[in-house]
């Protein structure tokens, strides 16, 4: 008898679990940028690059990477943070959806308010992607996006 | 007082019991036996005995089959329940370290499968591309080989 009720909670229970949002549902996302200015010049880094620094070197040919701009975002998913680039260019990134281990995001780059960039990534949960291309000063500009569910 | 024979000893009639004399002199003392009454009594003696040792050991080998046979028996009969234990058990026969090494594998196989970022190599790239657009036909995706770190490097050349 007694194994009975528990049978009948423990199926209780894992209906209620199965209808509740997941935990995540309400998390937000921990968006950092870092604008990166990547030339050919005398070799210099900023520690701040550290983490990603060995990656870049292992494609680019570049021998220095300058850190611009460092910004940090606590976004809701579906909520939009931005960052101006150099060169009247505009960076947008907005999560919208993860499954617990990768953190969906649409990522945007305008020029002069005109669509230059756009694209649809599942980042892994504390991970990076790298998008790079746009020249500046006898170089390129390159954004590195991160991001880490709260 | 009793008569020795002098042709044969009886170490000579002992090796005949067990067969152990050629043909020659099996057949010599066969005939030396209708002779000799002392030969004869001590070949009486000696295959006495030779007869109720081989019996006894015959006996005692068919009784330890027997008995293991019926032990057998009697543990398939009273103990069904151990049948999952003794079947599992011999997986890996008796030898223990055999076992201690099966269980280890398992343990190891089941660890790594479960967080494949302990063997040193992440899962998959840092990011999934769903899909790019840009007014720029030049588009490059790339994965480092380390740390399969992604990369999307696109050209604004008009």
């Amino acid at each position: 008898m007694r194994l009975t009720r528990l049978n009948y909670i423990l199926t209780a229970v894992a209906f209620i679990s199965f209808f509740l949002p997941p935990v995540w549902a309400e998390a937000q996302v921990l968006t950092d940028i870092k604008v990166i200015h990547a030339t050919t010049g005398p070799e210099q880094f900023d520690s701040r690059l550290k983490p990603i620094l060995h990656e870049l070197k292992s494609v680019f040919k570049y021998t220095s990477y300058k850190l611009l701009k460092e910004q940090r975002f606590d976004l809701h998913f579906n909520e939009e943070g931005w960052v101006s680039l150099p060169g009247n260019r505009i960076l947008l990134v907005l999560p919208s959806e993860t499954d617990g281990n990768r953190i969906g995001y649409h990522i945007t780059i305008q020029k002069n308010n005109h669509f230059i960039f756009q694209t649809q990534v599942l980042l892994k949960n504390n991970s990076s992607i790298t998008i790079g291309g746009p020249e500046l000063d006898s170089g390129a500009l390159l954004i590195n996006i991160s991001g880490a569910l709260q | 007082m009793e008569k020795k024979c002098d042709v044969y000893t009886s170490e000579d009639i002992s090796r005949f019991v067990d067969t152990e004399l050629s043909s020659n002199q099996c057949r010599a003392f066969e005939h030396h036996l209708s002779l000799c009454s002392e030969c004869s009594r001590l070949f009486g003696q000696y295959k006495g005995l030779s007869l109720a040792f081989s019996r006894h050991t015959h006996k005692t080998a068919m009784g330890i089959a027997t008995l293991h046979l019926e032990h057998k028996l009697e543990q398939k009969i009273q103990c069904p329940e151990k049948k999952l234990y003794q079947n599992i058990s011999g997986l890996f026969g008796k030898n223990l370290y055999l076992k201690l090494a099966g269980i280890a594998a398992v343990v190891m196989i089941g660890f790594f499968s479960f967080d494949p970022t302990l063997l040193g190599t992440p899962s998959g790239p840092s990011a999934i591309i769903n899909s790019v657009d840009t007014e720029y036909t030049s588009v490059m995706i790339i994965e480092t080989q380390k740390e399969k770190h992604t990369i999307i490097w696109f050209s604004e050349e008009t």
